[in-house]
Formats: structure tokens, sequence, C-alpha cells
């Protein structure tokens, strides 16, 4: 049978399927250079329009409609959306204030873009969404048009769409806003990473005692990624949560993750009842070595006798990492010389060569800053 | 009755090999036709910033196995402390080379001796000595170690580095300033991302300043013009196949991230391979699928390593590369 098929006739095939892709990819390049090319003249013509427009907000005057009507038109397209914003991005630069007073002129053209972008792929949203966030239109009002919208995005399968939304969200100071999508998105079980949550929130320059407190209000509702993510941006935003967060700590029910975020809470704030409680968990010989090891890094902000015994202690323990940060406590807590002689000249070899590695790092680090 | 034999012989024989190529030939068209129009689809994507742009990554340790690689170790850690990422660490680690790999490292890198002992969570062989740096704007470590391969010394790295993920690559590669922030990327899209590869093209014929192309062009002689097509065509078309269906086989040696853990829980790389880097990533594929571990395996385009390829036969150490790159390329094919 495999004398009646001709290989020739198959490589024929092939050779075509081979020319014709290059000739197709050589076509496409060259459409795609044409357009560029018949775009430059548009673009040029809405780069004039854009700069008549903001000379006249500079003088305070009225923008003209029929220019606006223009952008209308052409904003459904998104090669002018790009072209438009490169030409706010150069105007910007120039001066920054009028740009954005003359965006917010423009609200209405991308309220109109929204609704004309309901129905279209998601790249397109995210690009809108990436716009808003970066001309910073959303309104500090829950009942702004586009803030809505944005909180209905952060529910969009694409990650890129949620993403650019709450980007939008978290420079807009609403912090009603971002809890309403936070919320939204707990309902509808929307998965967003962990620390692209706590990272975003940290980009929100409000009021960020409000914002805690109105995303502790409603702590429970948010599964343990959000909720981790919440205790992290109080850590970073070092707003005083200690008697919250130490109740949470000392119950059972809670979860292991969330103990260890408030642990780490516990190494940035100091909590006198948090420190005693620390110092008593180190001792536990639990086989949840989590905890102890995040506890002896947290310990380092609780100098007194009780803390330095405890990671001395440590130093001795099975676990490697329990160790390892204990001795880097012990360090940053500058415990004197006299204070671990017996470690030095102590029988246990690990506990000894872990102290001294992390006394050597901590005499690098401190020699090149100096030299720095 | 002989004559017959040899004919039916020779015929299965022509039939095998045509079959072959036909089944090679529609894999080709298919791959670069799919891997065309993904890499068109995301340069539309990154157009429409379609993609997380984000300032806060999570801290990543680069391991840098070297071998007799005092002339260009040095160039290799200057090109990555010029990295656009704010959290990594340098782990350097010196295979018994024969040479003054180590020496011309803490001369320029001026590193001093500290008494480490390396925590063993895979099996490898023991450190002669560790030498630190402070003075750059991310930690520099190196670990002098007995020889024991290129598999050795990355599992050393890995028990050295003190990060969550890591970064395999080449002593002689350099990666492109935005390629470890690039890399990262898909572990913020996917949380069940065990492994990323980037992409490692040809560096001869590309003039690189401070991790950014100046000038790209294609080397003069033949024999490497013929080994950038070859990894363009493996890593810009079968991979991104592979990659649509979680199949990747393969992360290059060259330029890879990995999820310590979990390439802790398999036992890190293979010793008794010469393609330790498949190896691994086989074996996270069966580890994972048998122990119902939800995992993915990806690759990223646009996190771009540089690596030279030998253009002269001669030396021992050229002979080996060259081998190694035969070896790496059939694997890519």
């Amino acid at each position: 049978m495999m004398s009646d098929i001709r290989i020739d006739i198959i490589l024929v095939i092939y050779i075509i399927i081979c020319v014709l892709m290059i000739l197709f990819n050589t076509a496409f390049l060259l459409y795609l250079r044409y357009k560029d090319y018949l775009f430059r003249s548009k673009k040029e013509k809405l780069r004039q329009i854009i700069k008549d427009q903001i000379v006249l907000v500079k003088i305070n005057d009225k923008i003209d409609v029929h220019k606006q009507e223009y952008l209308f038109k052409k904003f459904t397209k998104i090669r002018f959306l790009k072209a438009f914003h490169e030409v706010i991005k150069e105007e910007s630069l120039k001066d920054n204030e009028i740009a954005f007073k003359y965006l917010k002129l423009c609200k209405p053209l991308f309220e109109y873009l929204l609704i004309e972008f309901n129905n279209r792929e998601n790249s397109k949203k995210a690009y809108l969404a990436f716009l808003i966030s970066e001309f910073k239109l959303c309104d500090e009002s829950s009942y702004d048009f586009i803030v809505s919208a944005m909180i209905s995005y952060t529910m969009n399968k694409s990650i890129y769409v949620r993403q650019n939304a709450l980007h939008a969200l978290y420079t807009s100071n609403n912090s009603e806003a971002i809890l309403t999508a936070m919320l939204r998105m707990q309902e509808l079980n929307i998965k967003h990473n962990n620390k692209l949550i706590s990272d975003g929130l940290l980009l929100f320059h409000g009021d960020r005692a409000k914002l805690a407190a109105l995303l502790w209000d409603e702590f429970d509702r948010f599964d343990m990624n959000i909720r981790i993510a919440v205790i992290n941006f109080i850590k970073v935003s070092t707003l005083d949560y200690c008697e919250k967060f130490f109740s949470l700590l000392i119950n059972k029910y809670t979860h292991k993750e969330i103990k260890l975020a408030i642990i780490r809470y516990f190494g940035k704030m100091t909590y006198a009842p948090a420190g005693d409680y620390l110092v008593e968990l180190m001792r536990q010989e639990t086989p949840e070595w989590e905890y102890r090891a995040i506890a002896a890094t947290a310990l380092a902000k609780y100098k007194n006798k009780e803390v330095v015994d405890v990671l001395k202690e440590s130093l001795k323990s099975n676990n490697w990492y329990v160790r390892f940060n204990a001795s880097e406590s012990l360090v940053a807590l500058d415990v004197g010389y006299m204070e671990l002689v017996d470690i030095y000249n102590g029988t246990d070899r690990y506990a000894r060569e872990i102290l001294e590695y992390k006394m050597e790092t901590a005499r690098l680090k401190k020699k090149a800053k100096e030299e720095d | 009755m002989f004559i017959e034999i040899a004919r039916a012989i020779l015929i299965s024989v022509g039939a095998f090999y045509s079959l072959y190529l036909l089944v090679y030939a529609t894999f080709l068209v298919i791959s670069v036709t799919v891997g065309a129009s993904e890499l068109y689809k995301n340069q539309q994507m990154s157009r429409l910033h379609n993609e997380i742009s984000h300032e806060y990554y999570f801290p990543v340790s680069i391991v840098v196995p070297g071998y007799n690689e005092e002339v260009t170790i040095c160039d290799t850690v200057y090109s990555l402390l010029n990295l656009d990422y704010r959290l990594y660490e340098i782990v350097v680690v010196d295979d018994g080379s024969k040479d003054d790999t180590s020496k011309v490292l803490i001369e320029e890198f001026k590193m001093s001796k500290v008494r480490r002992k390396i925590k063993k969570s895979i099996r490898c062989q023991e450190e002669e000595f560790v030498y630190e740096s402070y003075a750059y704007k991310v930690p520099v470590v190196l670990i002098r170690k007995k020889n024991g391969g290129k598999a050795d010394a990355l599992n050393m790295g890995i028990n050295a580095s003190r990060y969550p993920y890591f970064i395999c690559m080449d002593a002689d590669s350099m990666l492109q300033s935005d390629a470890l922030e690039r890399i990262v990327r898909p572990v913020l899209t996917d949380e069940n991302l065990i492994a990323c590869g980037g992409l490692v093209r040809i560096a001869n014929g590309v003039v690189l300043e401070n991790g950014k192309v100046k000038k790209y062009g294609m080397p003069k002689k033949m024999v490497t013009a013929m080994q950038v097509l070859e990894y363009e065509r493996s890593f810009l078309a079968s991979r991104i196949l592979f990659d649509m269906f979680n199949g990747s086989m393969i992360i290059s040696g060259a330029f890879g991230l990995f999820k310590k853990d979990i390439v802790i829980a398999v036992g890190g790389y293979d010793h008794g391979t010469m393609g330790e880097d498949m190896e691994l990533v086989v074996r996270l594929h069966v580890f994972c699928r048998k122990n119902n571990i939800p995992y993915t395996i990806k690759y990223e385009t646009e996190a771009v390593c540089w690596s030279q390829a030998p253009e002269h036969e001669g030396s021992e150490k050229t002979k080996k590369k060259v081998a190694s790159r035969v070896v790496s390329e059939l694997k890519q094919a």
C-alpha cells in the first residue's frame, strides 16, 4: 500500500504550505506597516485637537464641544485610544496639572467607552481599566459610574481586567469602593493572588486607617487569602491593631496561616502581651515548627532577659530554621559577648556555628554600610 | 527467497522513515503556526497593558554553577547585579574548578570568608569554603565545593539559597535586565506554578549593554548561525505548543525558575544523567501527578537569557560545551 503513496506529492504539499506561510507573514507585516502609515496623519490630527483643548483648559475657557464629539466617534477604535494615551502622556510631562484637569473633563468620554466596551474582548476592557487607573478617573464617591464599572470589572474572569480595575480603585482614594470590590470578589469566590491584593492595597494613598477599619469590620466575611492580605496591609501601614490581632492570635480556632501573619505583625509592632505569648510559644515543643521559627524572628523587637534566654535555648533546637532565626534575632538585639559566652564555649556545635556565622554577616553588612 | 526478505525489509524501513518525516514535518508546521499566533496574541495583550506590572515581587535566589569559568564569571555576576529587580541573592557555586574561578570572584567582589554551614536538604558534595559580600545591592555568595558535576553544584546552590523560588542558570549566560521580573510574573497569575522556563537565545552577534540589547545581528560563522535558527525555532515554536497543555518536558538549564520546596521534595537534580534539566522536569510532572498536586509548568517567552555558543573547536572545555549543546538541542527538538 505504501508504494501507492506518492512521497513527492506530499513533499510538494509541504513546500507549498511553507511558501504560503512565508507569503502570509510578509503580507501581514506589510499590511501592519501600511495601517501605521495611514494612521500617522490621523494621529497628528488627534494630537492637534488635544493640544487645542488643553490650551482652552489652561485659559479657563470651555473646551470645544465639536472636537470632543470627534473624540467620541473615534475612541471606540483601540488605535485612537492608544494614540490618545500617548499624546496625554506627552502633555502631562509638559504640564501635569492641566493635563489632568482636561482628563477630568473627558470623563463622559470614558463613561461612554465603558458602555461601548461592555461586549468587547477582555483584553480591551483591561486596557480601558488601565487608562482609567493611569488617568485617575475614579471619584471618591461610590455612586460614580466609572467607580461602579471598575467594581464590576473586578469580577471579570481575566486576571488582567481584575488587576487593572483594582489599580484604578486603589488610586481613587475611595475606601468604600475597595471594600465593595473585595466583598463582591469574595461572594463570587474569585481567587486573586493575595500578594497582588496586599501589595496593591499599599498603592492606596487615601486614609489608610479608614480603609483598614472598613476591611477589619468585614474581616470574618473574607477567605483566608484576603484575610492575610488585610493583615499584611495593616502591618506595612503600621496601624495599631495590637489588641484585635492578639485576641485572634490566642484563639485556638484561628487558622495557622493567619496566626503566622499576625506573629509577623507583632515583629513589626511591639505589644508586651504578644511578646510574653511569643516567649511561651517558643518554649512549646510542638511539631509545628513554623510558629517557633516566625516567633524567633518577631522577638527581635522585644529586648528583655526572658527573650534573650528563650532565643539562646532555641539555638539548640532540632529545627534548622528555628536556630537560624533565633541567631539572627540575637544579633539584631545586639546581645553582648558576655551574655552569649556559654554558647560560644558550649558543647553544642550547631548553636555555636550558626551564631558565629550570623555575627560575621552582621559585621560584613555593617562594614559595607560604612563604606557605602 | 533472500531477495524477497531484503526487499520487504527495505520497504518497511522506507515506510517507517516516510511516516517519521511526515509526522515530524506536520509537528513542525503545527508548532510554528501555533507559536506564531500565540506570540502575536501575547504581543497584542502586552500592547494593551494586559500584564501584571507589579512593583513588589517576591524574593528569588539565583544559582550559578560554574566549572573553570574564570574568564566569564565576573561578567556574569556583574550582569546579574544589573537586573531590574528589588529582592534577590546571587549564589555562585564553584564546582571544584581547576582554574582561578573562586579567586577572581573573591578579589573582584571583595568577598569575605564566613564560617557558614550549608543545610543539606538534598544530597550534594561537601563545601570547602564559603565567601560572602554585602557591598552590592544584593548579597553575593560564593560556595566552593568538591567537584561533583553540574547537577551536584545546582543541588548545593539550592541548599544554600534562602528564598522560596530559585533560578538556575549557566555561568556563561547573561540575563536581560528585565528577565527576572518577567520570569516571576507567571507565579502571580497562576498560584499552582512550580516551574517556569525562560527564552534562551544565542548571544553571538548581539551587543548587550547593561542587560539591554543594543545591536542584534546574525553571527558570521555558519555553524553558529544555524544554532541561532535552531534555538529560535525550538523556543518560539515547539515549547509554546507544549505549553498550551502543560506539556513542557524541559526547562533549559541555562535559565529556569523553580519552586524550591517541590524541587527538594523530588530530591533535586539527578547526578547520574547528562540531561539533568530535562530529567528534573519529568520527575516534577510524575511527582505532582502521583500525589494529585495541582501544578503548572510554564514557559515565558518574554524572559530572555543570552547564552554564548561555542565558535571554535579546540580546548577540552569547548568540546564539552559543544557536546552539551548538542544534547540540549536534541532534547529541545
